[in-house]
């Protein structure tokens, strides 16, 4: 299951998140919006992730010209799947509730 | 603007952030471009704060978890490196923010100022005279006129004393006795005639009021008749001949010793924390009357008393000698020092030979019963005075020894603390700044170092806690005092122990007659001398050093 993580209910929102196009880049802000978290709850745990090999990550130049370059993210090959079985255990225990469930 | 703010305050924190973990901050601002609406982008800025404020903290705690002097760089070192302390920075800083609080609290901040206090021989500082305009300045807005009369009488620039003494006066009438605690002190010599008046208004039949008015008068008719007879010089002068009447008149006697007594308790309590100092320096220079003047006036009297007598006016001889006993008997009974009660005793036996004088003169007519009374009474004040050894009643031996003992500890531990506290200071400063040092990064020297910043705040706060500790029987003799205890209300049993402390300083040196030197003032030139050999040396041997490339 990779290394070990606290998996917070926040963490398994942004791991909900970056499951629904896994092979997607996606950017902070879209992550923000799709899980309602603020960027000083979202980026720590984007890093941690990072850290713990669960995350792929990549700067990418924007296309509008004199703004910065963005941060991109998605689930590693093993983070995708360790992303399944935390979902899954979650689910479980009743803890988490998966997007479908909730509808 | 709000947006534009936003930006600009995480800008700001990326720039501090710390470098292992900036792309993070860099991500985080980077969206913000994206973000149009200000609201939006205010809350995505101060998350991004947060976010570096977490970062920060955990680099700062990663930092305090390494030794004193290490970097991150030293982390990956191969065993080649530098030596370090075994201790990291946060057990350092835990322990030393231990030795803080030590000294933080009430009985840890009374002990220093005490301590400090004894090796300046109790001299009020400038320090202690800031905490005294604070009482005064508080006192002033509550209305509490017993504190600023407090300060005014602890307060050692006599010209802030006289404004105080005015001030308290002005809000309590009550306390006009105070100006005659503060006049003509010996150390500032404050003389204010409105200050006579007003005594005079309070205290009408107060002996002591008269004596305080008398003595400016009676010193400079001294001072004028040297190498003359003083008896004329004093006789000569209405003003002091009347004022010594007046006072051999009055009814009562009261120095307001109490009073004072008293109201230093009562200001102490109520500060606490306030220093020694103070009121060693109120209580010690609290006016008492001139002695010689007293008995200059009271041998004036008997002198007349037995002229009286030889012309035949034995009632008016015998009423004349009444008046010096029983002025003497009344400064004995009323009283509340030693000095004064012994010159109460003096003037009374004075009083009492020159009546024996006068009964022996009477020849025939001599009445052997009055003789053998006066007899009596002589030896009553006789023994009396035999009882009186001293101004400062001596306690017993084994409390002396006791407060000896102490005051020993007392300072060894306070000396231990200091020197270890500075010792700790230079060792973690060394190492900190260590690459800018070369010439101790290595060797000896190092692990000289190295030892001191693991082991000496560790020994700085053991001797600190001793410190505290030894100085518990002063804290308890002082909140006796300050509390009225009867077995403290006099004030002896407090200057003792402060006298035991300030000879036990390390900043007495005294040299004796007999050439015996002070143990504290070899030990210090030792330390000098090991310390001038050491820095001299190390940088003798920097200089020689070759450069390196």
């Amino acid at each position: 299951m990779g290394v070990r993580l606290r998996i917070s209910r926040q963490t398994l929102l942004l791991l909900e998140a970056l499951l629904v196009r896994p092979a997607q880049w996606q950017h902070g802000y879209a992550l923000s919006q799709h899980t309602e978290l603020a960027s000083g709850t979202l980026y720590p745990i984007l890093m941690r992730l990072e850290k713990s090999g669960w995350l792929e990550t990549r700067w990418e130049e924007s296309p509008v010209p004199g703004r910065p370059s963005r941060h991109f993210y998605r689930l590693s090959g093993n983070g995708r799947e360790w992303a399944r079985e935390e979902l899954h255990a979650a689910q479980k225990t009743k803890f988490w509730k998966t997007a479908e469930s909730k509808s | 603007m709000m947006r534009g703010f936003a930006v600009r305050s995480l800008t700001l924190a990326v720039s501090w952030w710390p470098a292992s973990s900036r792309q993070w901050g860099q991500a985080v601002l980077a969206e913000m471009q994206e973000i149009s609406d200000p609201g939006e982008a205010c809350r995505w800025a101060a998350g991004g704060i947060m976010f570096f404020l977490r970062a920060a903290i955990t680099r700062l705690l990663e930092w305090m978890r390494l030794p004193v002097g290490a970097g991150y760089s030293h982390l990956a070192a191969s065993g080649n490196g530098p030596q370090f302390p075994k201790h990291s920075r946060l057990a350092t800083a835990a322990v030393l923010l231990a030795t803080a609080v030590l000294f933080f609290v009430p009985v840890g901040r009374q002990t220093m100022r005490t301590v400090f206090a004894s090796w300046s021989d109790f001299r009020p500082s400038a320090n202690d005279v800031r905490q005294l305009e604070t009482l005064a300045t508080r006192a002033e807005q509550n209305g509490d006129a017993d504190d600023i009369a407090f300060a005014a009488l602890c307060h050692p620039d006599p010209e802030r004393a006289e404004q105080l003494a005015n001030r308290a006066v002005a809000m309590d009438r009550r306390l006009t006795w105070i100006y005659a605690s503060r006049f003509r002190r010996p150390d500032d010599q404050l003389t204010d005639e409105g200050w006579l008046a007003s005594l005079r208004k309070f205290d009408p039949e107060n002996a002591f009021i008269y004596l305080t008015a008398a003595e400016p008068e009676g010193d400079r008719r001294l001072q004028s008749a040297r190498g003359q007879n003083q008896d004329e010089a004093l006789t000569s002068d209405k003003k002091w001949m009347d004022e010594m009447a007046r006072a051999f008149h009055a009814s009562r006697y009261d120095s307001y010793v109490g009073r004072h007594r008293r109201l230093t308790r009562e200001g102490w309590q109520k500060a606490p924390t306030l220093s020694p100092s103070l009121v060693v320096y109120s209580l010690w220079s609290h006016r008492i009357p001139e002695i010689f003047q007293i008995k200059a006036y009271a041998n004036l009297q008997i002198k007349l008393a037995l002229q009286q007598g030889q012309a035949g006016h034995m009632n008016l001889a015998e009423e004349t000698l009444g008046e010096v006993t029983s002025f003497g008997e009344r400064m004995t009974q009323s009283a509340e020092t030693d000095i004064e009660k012994l010159a109460g005793l003096t003037v009374t036996r004075l009083g009492l030979q020159g009546l024996e004088k006068l009964n022996i003169n009477a020849g025939p007519n001599n009445d052997p019963e009055k003789v053998r009374t006066r007899l009596e009474q002589l030896e009553k004040v006789a023994a009396s005075r035999a009882r009186l050894r001293s101004a400062l009643p001596t306690p017993p031996p084994d409390t002396l020894d006791a407060y000896e003992r102490n005051a020993r500890w007392v300072q060894v531990a306070a000396v231990s603390a200091l020197s270890l506290a500075i010792l700790t200071l230079l060792s973690l400063f060394a190492l900190e700044v260590g690459p800018g040092l070369s010439w101790f990064m290595s060797g000896w020297k190092r692990r000289i170092v190295c030892a001191a910043a693991d082991y000496a705040p560790l020994m700085f706060l053991a001797a600190s806690a001793v410190l505290l500790v030894s100085f518990r029987p002063f804290a308890i003799v002082f909140e006796q005092y300050r509390s009225g205890n009867q077995f403290a209300a006099d004030g002896a049993s407090f200057i003792w122990p402060l006298l035991m402390l300030n000879r036990m300083s390390p900043l007495s040196y005294p040299l004796e007659p007999t050439g015996e030197y002070n143990a504290w003032f070899a030990l210090t030139i030792a330390l000098a001398f090991i310390a001038i050999v050491v820095i001299v040396r190390g940088f003798l041997r920097h200089q020689a050093a070759p450069t390196k490339n």
